[in-house]
């Protein structure tokens, strides 16, 4: 039927593209639609887990999502709730289970971050947790760590809220860092505790209240 | 001519197809662009729109397959011995459906009641090393960048000297002429030289004394673009598959290949081509060789990837397609649309 050359070639020729596919060095093209649907399908599944409450499970989609399409908003959110929302006091855990929680959300958190395409809000929330929700008897130590990030974030002036917005107080940050720029080094950490304790504490809301307006459980879908 | 293109028309589609495609576009556009379930993404959207013309070549080879074993070729010979109207009429009804399709995508998105995508930046992590010896930096961007892309840098002040933290504002500049201002508690953009975008590696000059690059929060900045540029996008994908429907019809009817391999095959070399460029860390084992040969056969090929750019990196991997490379993966469509010209016998089912 064919040249017998040209067709062993063009079979050859399958062989290594689906071997470079398979090793990521091909981009058919529309592959990544495929991948589309696949993330679309994740972004579902994980507002399923956010309407069971179930926060392990938010965080692992959120983590796919991450992956999968580079998009940070819900694993920064499942760390949120993680890492900060759900070990508050008004949850009801005992002290060793916020501990615990908190502990998971913060390890999510480290782990995420330089994945994250805006890792500012993260950072916020990771030094948030480490100094306002450490476990006993590692506070001194998860207390610095925690003011140091704080320290970081506000270098950056809180960063980039997302790709095209900057921190909504971008401005009033960089002048608090000039701020701690003047102030002598043994004196910068007790004034960090006492700006985040105060000002740049992240809003502490009910995890039930915080969940029901971001996914909808209102049966609207 | 027309008969042909009408029969091709219908072959390609099937009788209800027309219904299918539109119903496809319909999910796509709310799986994209719907205000509540949608991400309003264009280089995820571009990507679906880009399965479109793949599946019209995968359909193509099929039917030129049936018709082979229905001994259309033998029919071809008898009927028309220069042999052009065949090959012409595939590519004219192939193409005018890929056209149709991504006009449709381009109409799509502008209906009311869709979210709508947003120009503006977008940011993606990089990793930076250890510093040299002289302080200075080696990025690894991960592959070519558009020549306006820029690093941000978030730097600490805390260890600088009195009078550095005092001023707030430092200048931070390379040999090269570039040069920014770093103020203090401010994300610092440091622009990226046209050649370092394009080789996907760049340089960081040392930052002044006493100031800390903070290396895990910095980030690649680039230019997303918003709605507005949709249909120069897809004519960008238009300019790129067209010219895949003549190497497809070499491929099938110079090679005599049946129509589902040439088109895999095909799709593979689109694949290739499609391939972002740039420097790539390849492993020394029995993968990286093969990749290492896929890559010097993309060497010879013309660079045409920016064309089309899809994902959700697409942003990064958008460029300006030289007119030079554009010129000459036509000629190849236009070399593969005349050896499938050529006179052939027939071909046996």
């Amino acid at each position: 039927m064919s040249s017998s050359w040209l067709l062993w070639l063009t079979r050859t020729w399958l062989a290594l593209a689906a071997v470079a596919l398979l090793a990521g060095h091909l981009k058919p093209p529309g592959l990544e639609g495929l991948g589309e649907l696949q993330s679309w399908w994740t972004a579902r599944r994980y507002e399923q887990a956010g309407l069971e409450r179930n926060l392990p499970r938010m965080a692992e989609l959120g983590e796919d999502l991450l992956q999968q399409r580079g998009e940070g908003a819900p694993a920064e959110f499942a760390g949120y709730l993680l890492a900060w929302a759900a070990p508050s006091p008004s949850m009801g855990y005992s002290r060793e289970e916020s501990a615990s929680l908190a502990d998971q959300g913060r390890t999510y958190l480290r782990a995420q971050l330089p994945m994250q395409p805006s890792p500012w809000p993260s950072l916020q929330i990771l030094a948030n947790s480490l100094v306002l929700r450490s476990r006993l008897g590692q506070e001194e130590a998860e207390r610095l760590q925690g003011l140091s990030l704080y320290a970081s974030w506000m270098a950056a002036g809180g960063g980039m809220v997302n790709a095209n917005l900057q921190s909504s107080g971008a401005e009033r940050t960089a002048a608090a860092y000039r701020e701690l720029l003047r102030r002598p080094a043994q004196e910068r950490p007790l004034w960090l505790a006492s700006r985040l304790q105060g000002e740049d504490a992240l809003p502490l809301q009910d995890t039930e209240q915080l969940l029901a307006p971001v996914f909808g459980d209102t049966g609207e879908r | 001519m027309r008969t042909l293109c009408f029969a091709m028309w219908r072959q390609l589609l099937g009788r209800w197809g027309w219904l299918w495609w539109g119903l496809a576009l319909v999910v796509l556009l709310r799986l994209h662009f719907d205000p509540t379930l949608g991400r309003a993404h264009l280089g995820g959207y571009l990507a679906s729109v880009a399965l479109g013309p793949s599946i019209l070549l995968l359909r193509l080879g099929a039917v030129l397959q049936q018709r082979r074993r229905q001994g259309w070729p033998l029919e071809e010979c008898l009927r028309n011995p220069s042999a052009w109207r065949a090959p012409f009429a595939e590519v004219l009804s192939t193409g005018g459906l890929i056209l149709a399709w991504l006009l449709l995508a381009c109409l799509g998105p502008h209906l009311p009641g869709l979210a709508q995508p947003r120009a503006g930046q977008e940011l993606f992590p990089i990793t930076v090393p250890q510093a040299n010896a002289d302080g200075s930096w080696t990025l690894d961007l991960e592959g070519r960048c558009p020549p306006n892309a820029q690093v941000l840098l978030t730097v600490d002040w805390l260890q600088a000297d009195e009078a550095l933290r005092s001023a707030g504002t430092a200048t931070y500049g390379a040999a090269d002429g570039r040069q920014i201002t770093l103020v203090a508690g401010e994300l610092a953009a440091w622009p990226l030289l046209p050649q370092e975008a394009s080789q996907g590696q760049a340089l960081l000059p040392p930052l002044p004394e006493g100031l800390e690059l903070l290396r895990p929060l910095t980030r690649l900045s680039v230019d997303s673009p918003g709605l507005a540029e949709l249909p120069r996008l897809l004519w960008a994908q238009a300019l790129f598959f067209l010219p895949l429907l003549g190497i497809f019809l070499a491929w099938a009817r110079a090679g005599r290949i049946r129509g589902p391999l040439a088109a895999w095959a095909t799709l593979a070399l689109a694949g290739l081509v499609a391939l972002p460029g740039g420097n790539q860390d390849l492993p020394a084992d029995a993968l990286g060789l093969v990749a290492r040969a896929l890559l010097g056969v993309k060497a010879f090929l013309p660079g045409v990837d920016s064309l089309l750019a899809t994902g959700d990196d697409f942003a990064r991997h958008l460029q300006a397609t030289s007119f030079a490379s554009i010129l000459m993966w036509w000629m190849l469509g236009i070399l593969g649309f005349a050896a499938a010209c050529l006179r052939r016998p027939p071909f046996r089912p």
